[in-house]
């Protein structure tokens, strides 16, 4: 509000003003925030290895090779954060990709899972 | 070991090989997957998919004994030479190799009851699974050294 209204003729000068000003219509933002946002990707599901007592190092760099044809490098850093902070992230797929990708760890005798990505 | 055009070649010790073979026959050892599909997952939404990978695990269970019984059967697959015998392998056939060992070692272990320590059990009267699974381990590091060259 712009304050008291000392004559007339300022009066009307506000009134007109502000009834240019006003918004004629509410503002849009709630239908805004109704609206999911277009193009987000599908969370999908994340293929962890859990660290376990059993499996060999090596033989869980070797694996990593194998099912996903990685360089030994990579395999190596996903294998010592498996043995280090007790699971890696080892990729993000479609359901179907991940339960694939679990089929295949396991079939090696890998503690794979796939989780709902966030 | 020596390793030319793709194929290995190990060198034996009688009692090697004895040991190999003993680990080998023991397969299967265990049933079922190492853990679940999913920790997370709706179970109802799952159970399906577990069943899946149940099944899928089966069938290469069943394969590998049929590969295995064929492998240890196999006239000259041990060649006998002056010092023991020599085993010759395919790239392929030390990967099948290594699972096999690997699903006997795993097995064991969850025969065992999953522990984090092998030692203990040793005093608790399981000394025959524990040295099965040594051996098994003995084995899967030689063909991994193996291997290691190849793949760097």
């Amino acid at each position: 509000m712009a304050g008291v209204i000392e004559n007339s003729a300022g009066a009307s000068y506000l009134v007109r003003v502000a009834t240019t000003i006003e918004p004629p219509v509410a503002p849009d933002i709630i239908r805004e925030e109704k609206t999911k946002p277009k193009g987000r990707l599908d969370p999908g599901f994340l293929v962890i290895c859990w660290n376990d007592p059993v499996n060999l190092m090596d033989f869980v760099t070797h694996v990593f090779q194998q099912v996903f044809a990685w360089k030994k490098e990579k395999a190596e850093f996903h294998m010592l954060q498996v043995h280090n902070q007790g699971k890696s992230v080892l990729t993000r797929e479609t359901m179907e990709r991940a339960e694939f990708y679990v089929h295949e760890l396991q079939k090696y005798q890998l503690h794979a899972t796939m989780e709902p990505g966030e | 070991m020596e390793a030319k055009d793709g194929l290995f070649v190990f060198h034996l010790a009688k009692r090697e090989r004895a040991l190999l073979t003993h680990v080998l026959k023991m397969f299967p050892v265990g049933s079922g997957p190492v853990a679940p599909l999913s920790k997370s997952g709706d179970e109802q939404k799952l159970a399906e998919h577990e069943r899946s990978l149940e099944e899928a695990l089966a069938e290469q269970r069943t394969e590998h004994k049929r590969l295995l019984d064929a492998f240890l059967g196999e006239q000259g697959r041990f060649a006998e030479d002056k010092s023991g015998f020599r085993l010759r392998l395919t790239t392929a056939q030390m990967d099948w190799l290594l699972r096999v060992l690997n699903e006997v070692r795993v097995g064991l272990w969850m025969k065992l009851g999953r522990p984090e320590e092998l030692a203990p059990l040793v005093l608790a009267g399981q000394l025959d699974s524990v040295v099965a699974m040594e051996i098994c381990a003995l084995f899967q590091s030689r063909l991994l050294a193996a291997l290691g060259g190849r793949q760097e």
